[in-house]
């Protein structure tokens, strides 16, 4: 019975060069969204730079004048962060070849940074209705809750023009100021909602939310 | 009849230990590695297989011998247990092959409780063999082939229908070489338009029986006799005993067996039979754990050919190849089960939050499992499989285009969903040695 050892041979190379380039397929399609989810950061990163002036310029110069424009930087910043929140979050696990650890560290630092900024925003421009809520939700840890959510805050920042949300992960230890942000908003599990101060842990519907920041409705 | 498969008193406590540990370093693999690379191992086991496969098919076929001037006397014997629906069809078949010599026709009646007998009785030219008491298939045959007069002997069962040639080309076949015990034939659905579940099973019969089978051929390693058709050397036959009274899958069990007597076997393309298949999931599911768990079972009952160089390519890549799709099917089947439980557990908690909070969005993308490099890297993976779908199109003189796309997503996903369960049902039960009875 003949062995057909140069056939074993020929299927052996065909599968491991078949491995290597879908490997590589999936590689580039990978490395195709993270560098747009990197320029869309830099961009981000570029507003929040601009932000962060306009804000230091009106409280050196006391002065309110800007404040219209700064809500609108700000508002616009808001929806381009909140959009690679969702991108970067719901494709956390399904990126197979490319670590978005860096990526995701570097989103939640300007993010903070962002958060600042409109709390800063806020003390300067007293009649501003804006209304920050910190979101944590489970990034490690398979949480449906987290999702659902998401999903209401989702339909807030649709419903109350006000709304901004900023959502950082209650189970990411690496990143030394989520913890510090945790520690001081009495953050233990997700999910939890800091509004106006006040922290709310478990999952909540958009009234209850409503009913702890006023709501301007969207036209 | 009762066909005990597996010795021994049922273990319940060793299969939850057993299925625990599975699950333990599934939920272990998946929540270290990730989903993806304990699925794709597997996968690429079987790629490895299928590239095997490809590239035997590609080699230079053997010139087929000019046909015999003189065809031996054949006999052919059909096992009938309840078949009243089918089996004067399936004789009619017989009947109707343009085979060169004559016919010899038994009809073994293993204790029928329908109006076969009676519909046997009336068949002119068909020996009837009533057994007093219902036997199981191995041993019906077994009792048929004693009165065999024929040097050919096909087994033919009461739901397949032999066309006009098969025969002839089968015993071509077999007397190409004297080595030769057997000759397979290309199985395929009967009526595949008749329902879903049809349309589905006719991929896998076209794969199975058709490409798959021509390249075991072509590696002289075909792995199975099958049921519904098989043409035999009556030599052979009767040197290594007949079939395996006591084996759940014994045209596996015999294939195996040729092979350790150094028969080898041979597969007629142009030999086609069509035979029902399942049409409930009920009886697909009774269907498939006969056969994997048949399989399971012989693959320990001869495992010492495997990678024995003496059984040539059939010891040395199919039945580890063989071993190894067990192996990858039961780490897949399982990895996928626990992925479909897992993400129906998060489901359920999600739509209950939602709904707890008045909520409900239906953008499910949290609960997705694949991203576009998953998908783009399994679809390169899945290219020689596809391949292997249209060579085996071809060889049944079909078209594999657009029209085929809905049949062969169902086949991936819902028949491929289903068989994983019915594999680990069958693993489970193959551990626990749950008695198993053949009706």
């Amino acid at each position: 019975m003949e062995v057909k050892k140069g056939l074993y041979l020929k299927a052996a190379l065909a599968a491991l060069a078949l491995f290597i380039i879908s490997v590589s397929v999936g590689y580039y399609v990978e490395a195709q969204n993270y560098s747009a989810l990197e320029t869309k950061l830099a961009d981000i990163e570029d507003s929040t730079q601009t932000a962060l002036l306009v804000n230091l310029f009106m409280q050196t110069h006391n002065s309110s004048s800007m404040c219209g424009a700064l809500e609108t930087e700000l508002s616009d910043v808001e929806r381009e962060t909140y959009a690679v929140y969702t991108q970067l979050e719901q494709n956390k696990g399904m990126n197979i070849l490319t670590n978005y650890d860096s990526l995701r560290k570097k989103y939640f630092l300007m993010n903070m940074r962002f958060y600042l900024t409109l709390r800063a925003y806020k003390q300067s421009c007293a009649d501003s209705n804006l209304q920050p809520i910190l979101f944590f939700y489970n990034a490690q840890n398979d949480c449906p809750e987290c999702v659902a959510q998401g999903k209401v805050l989702d339909s807030l920042r649709q419903r109350c023009s006000n709304y901004r949300v900023y959502a950082f992960p209650n189970d990411v230890e690496q990143i030394s100021m989520i913890k510090t942000f945790k520690a001081y908003y009495h953050v233990s599990s997700a999910p939890s909602l800091v509004v106006n101060d006040q922290t709310i842990t478990g999952i909540q519907s958009e009234q209850q939310v409503m009913a702890r920041a006023t709501c301007v409705q969207t036209a | 009849m009762s066909l005990e498969i597996s010795a021994g008193k049922p273990r319940p406590i060793v299969t939850a230990l057993v299925v625990l540990a599975i699950a333990a370093i599934i939920f272990f693999s998946i929540s270290r590695i990730g989903y993806f690379w304990v699925m794709l191992a597997p996968n690429l086991v079987l790629l490895l297989v299928t590239l095997v496969m490809l590239f035997a098919f590609f080699e230079k076929k053997p010139e087929k011998k000019m046909a015999p001037k003189d065809y031996p006397r054949l006999t052919v014997i059909l096992p009938v247990h309840n078949a009243q629906e089918t089996i004067e069809k399936a004789i009619e078949h017989v009947r109707n092959s343009d085979y060169p010599n004559k016919i010899e026709v038994i009809a073994v009646d293993d204790a029928s409780t329908d109006s076969s007998p009676q519909i046997l009785a009336k068949l002119k030219a068909v020996k009837v063999l009533t057994m007093k008491k219902n036997v199981g298939k191995a041993a019906a045959l077994n009792a048929g082939a004693k009165l065999a007069k024929g040097e050919i002997i096909a087994f033919v069962d009461a739901d397949s229908y032999v066309e006009n040639a098969a025969f002839k080309h089968a015993v071509e076949a077999i007397l190409e070489d004297d080595e030769v015990g057997a000759a397979t034939c290309f199985i395929r659905v009967v009526d595949a338009n008749k329902s879903i579940l049809r349309k589905v099973q006719e991929i896998e019969y076209y794969t199975g029986f058709g490409f798959a089978a021509l390249a075991s051929h072509l590696l002289d390693a075909i792995f199975v006799t099958p049921g519904p058709t098989t043409v035999f050397r009556k030599t052979a036959f009767e040197k290594i005993k007949g079939f395996d009274e006591h084996n759940i899958t014994e045209d596996l069990e015999m294939a195996w067996r040729l092979r350790r007597h150094g028969f080898r076997i041979a597969y007629s393309p142009e030999s086609i039979v069509y035979t029902e298949v399942p049409d409930t999931i009920k009886a697909l599911y009774r269907q498939r754990l006969r056969w994997y768990r048949g399989k399971l079972f012989n693959v320990r009952k001869y495992s010492d050919m495997l990678f024995n160089k003496k059984y040539g390519n059939f010891g040395l890549f199919m039945l580890p190849g063989s071993f190894s799709a067990e192996f990858a099917g039961i780490v897949l089947s399982f990895s996928f089960v626990y992925l479909l439980f897992r993400q129906a557990a998060w489901l359920a908690s999600y739509l209950a939050s939602s709904l707890a909070v008045g909520t409900l969005s239906l953008d499910l993308s949290g609960f997705a499992l694949v991203g576009t490099s998953a998908i783009a890297m399994g679809a390169v993976i899945v290219i020689p499989w596809i391949f292997a779908l249209y060579l085996s199109y071809g060889m049944a003189g079909r078209k594999f285009g657009l029209r085929q796309v809905p049949q062969l997503l169902l086949f991936l996903f819902f028949y491929g969903t289903v068989v994983s369960f019915f594999y680990c049902a069958s693993f489970i039960k193959e551990v626990n040695r749950s008695d198993y009875k053949w009706k």
